[in-house]
């Protein structure tokens, strides 16, 4: 282990130029298709019955808490204003921890999660969260304040410093609720891209701190938990298996696997004037898992790049000799890309994505990239196994002679005996995605390409507002909505 | 969740909440608020003992001559108690001294914050009322000054285990004093300070946690 550190070291030095950015030098060797994909109706049906099952289980927290609460007679205590206060006081307050742990659930990038709703879907339902929590937060504490302001005759301000600096545990509460209204601001801000990356995320990283703020102040006034074995037996699971799964997942995973793989950048390789590919080499790739159409947050471990992970999918099948992603430059951290050094440590987080063969249902499949979309789809091409002609590949793209991965594809196409359409020239009119130059509509130039469209499974991978025109052609030709699948970056 | 999970969900639900909002209105209310407290509803009234209890709320200072000391049934102290609980009225001198002889079972006195009222440490070894031979300690917590009155109670630890919960010093206003007796049953089911406050007597339950501590701490 030793020696292979020094020598992975000295040849670290030794490579103080950016590698030589040749054309791919070595012979393309394919991955062998996975033969033994389930196809059919069962398939999604067993798929949507596990989300079910973990809906549930989601719901059934809010569901045993809210039970617990109304059989420990809360509701029949009632007779008065502070008394209603206090039950309104006491259930937002459960049902906003418990939305507070699914919240961070959500982004513990939890595998049985993301692989039945994948990171985009998995990272949206967290940001809808947030707001709801922090409302349901709100109401507790004004619920109480106005609660024990009415039954000592108090104004709200003195009632506040007296709970603040006197009743056990409620001052780091309070400082608990401070932060979670400054991340829920500053994530809104971000939103409107009025804050960096950087400030946003630093901020959040205290909603952390303000989850564990407020656990004292639960344990020992709540009146739903302390003093009462099944909901304090109930409480401390879940927060243990939250943070489990969080410190695990999240952090030391990705870790542990770039440690035990030794994941470093092994070479770097032009594929066209704005993209390259990164070829990330290490020990026993075949066990480092992931499918075609997947992808990771690669943390590249320079000095300025650590602390920014970027999501990139992988531009080839799953193989043993490297983990390849293809990188176009956008003009920031991505411009730095094609002067990355041999040798330098990279950590892969995931890997994430719904955008694979488990979600294919039909034996016909039509794969649709526009521009640096394609990486995913050169490796679902690579890796899907078809009959001869059941699989049609559409790469929309500015200018064929510079247009990154379409060797690799016609490769592919040929080897395997699928259709490969490659549009070229500017856009279209209005919301057309294909390119200008022919007065038919797309879904009429759509079917001539690929006829039975309709009854293909259709993968489509491009900018936002690319892939949603894609999606309005495939419903006018009536591709059923779960024959379409098409997966947004969110991180 | 499909249209038919979540409609199977919903009603199971919804069935389990009213299920669970009538089996409410029937749990034991706890101390909700002192004008609709009724006696009816006071645990210490199972407890054996009708006089001891301050059931008065016109004179809430009457607790430090009478210590509460209800032996609830399911107790984790309730073995030990029994025996105990014929010997205190012996020490009701109005005075809060310990009772019982002692036998030198190690514990001298010690920390009393509060120099009005007695310090009792007093090791006492059953008496003679039966064969158990437990080991009583008395610790007393410091008083403590609040927002409604003055707070002082003081722990029997009966075998290592909380027993009885006596208050020294009992003040409270306004219809509070009727959370004594809760805090004190709490405190014994609690094995300690660790029970959910008591809604509408926040502050009251607060000093008489600190007081509480006190006391445990010096065990």
């Amino acid at each position: 282990m030793n020696q292979t550190m020094q020598l992975d070291r000295q040849e670290t030095k030794a490579g103080t130029a950016p590698l030589a950015l040749s054309p791919a030098p070595e012979k393309l060797l394919l991955a062998r298709p996975n033969s033994r994909v389930r196809l059919g109706a069962a398939k999604m049906q067993s798929i949507k019955r596990s989300q079910d099952l973990v809906e549930f289980l989601g719901y059934s927290t809010a569901l045993f808490i809210t039970v617990m609460f109304l059989l420990d007679g809360a509701v029949s205590q009632i007779v008065d204003v502070p008394t209603a206060l206090s039950a309104i006081s006491r259930l937002t307050a459960l049902v906003a921890t418990d939305l507070l742990l699914i919240h961070i659930l959500l982004v513990a990038r939890v595998p049985w999660i993301e692989r039945l709703y994948g990171h985009d879907r998995t990272t949206q339902a967290h940001k809808k969260l947030g707001k709801p929590i922090l409302y349901l937060v709100l109401a507790h504490f004004a619920a109480s304040l106005v609660q024990y302001a009415i039954l000592d005759g108090q104004n709200l301000w003195d009632t506040f410093l007296f709970l603040f600096f006197d009743v056990a545990d409620m001052w780091t509460a309070t400082i608990a609720l401070a932060l979670m209204i400054t991340v829920v601001v500053t994530s809104i801000n971000m939103a409107r891209k009025k804050l960096s990356y950087e400030a946003w995320y630093i901020v959040h990283l205290l909603s952390y701190g303000a989850v564990m703020l407020a656990i004292p102040h639960q344990f020992s006034t709540g009146s739903d938990i302390a003093g009462k074995p099944i909901q304090q037996t109930f409480w401390v699971a879940l927060y243990f298996f939250v943070a489990l799964n969080l410190v695990w997942y999240r952090l030391l995973s990705p870790v542990v696997k770039s440690l035990r793989h030794n994941l470093r950048v092994d070479k770097v390789v032009r594929e066209s004037s704005d993209t390259v590919s990164i070829y990330i080499g290490g020990k026993r790739l075949e066990a480092i898992g992931g499918k075609a159409g997947q992808f990771y947050l690669l943390r590249i471990m320079t000095a300025s790049q650590w602390f920014r992970p970027h999501p990139f999918s992988i531009s080839a099948a799953p193989n043993s000799r490297y983990v390849r992603f293809s990188i176009g430059n956008r003009g920031d951290d991505t411009s730095l890309m094609p002067f990355l050094r041999k040798g330098t440590r990279v950590i892969l987080e995931g890997p994430y994505g719904v955008f694979t063969e488990d979600r294919r249902s039909k034996p016909k499949v039509t794969l649709i990239a526009a521009g640096i979309g394609v990486p995913p789809i050169r490796a679902l091409a690579e890796s899907m196994a078809a009959k001869a002609g059941d699989i049609q590949v559409i790469y929309r793209t500015r200018n064929e002679d510079d247009a990154a991965l379409l060797e690799e594809l016609r490769t592919v196409c040929d080897i395997r005996g699928f259709g490969l359409h490659v549009l070229t020239g500017s856009r279209g009119e209005g919301a057309a995605w294909m390119p200008a130059g022919d007065v038919r509509p797309d879904h009429q130039r759509l079917l001539e390409l690929v006829p039975d469209v309709a009854g293909s499974d259709v993968f489509i991978c491009g900018p936002a507002a690319w892939t949603k025109a894609v999606e309005k052609t495939l419903r006018r030709v009536g591709t059923p909505a779960n024959q379409i699948h098409a997966e947004e970056f969110a991180w | 969740m499909r249209q038919t999970t979540k409609a199977i969900v919903s009603i199971a639900s919804i069935g389990l909440i009213a299920a669970s909002y009538k089996f409410g209105l029937d749990a034991p209310a706890a101390f909700a608020n002192a004008e609709a407290l009724t006696q009816a509803q006071k645990p210490s009234q199972n407890a054996g003992q009708p006089s001891a209890t301050p059931n008065n709320p016109t004179q809430p200072n009457l607790a430090p001559s009478t210590p509460v000391t209800p032996a609830q049934p399911g107790s984790p102290a309730k073995p030990s108690a029994k025996p105990i609980v014929p010997a205190k009225p012996s020490s009701g001198s109005g005075s809060s001294s310990g009772s019982g002889s002692s036998t030198g079972s190690g514990s001298t006195g010690s920390g009393t914050t509060d120099p009005g009222s007695g310090s009792t440490n007093s090791g006492n070894t059953g008496g003679g009322t039966g064969t158990t031979t437990a080991t009583e300690i008395t610790k007393t917590g410091s008083s403590i000054r609040y927002r409604f009155g003055t707070i002082q109670v003081s722990v029997t630890k009966t075998d290592g285990k909380i027993s009885s919960v006596n208050l020294l010093q009992a003040g409270a206003t306004g219809g509070r004093s009727q959370a004594f007796d809760f805090l004190v049953q709490y405190s014994i089911d609690a094995q300690g300070s660790s029970f959910a406050n008591i809604s509408g007597a926040t502050y009251t339950t607060d000093a008489f946690k600190q007081s509480l501590d006190a006391a445990l701490a010096q065990f």
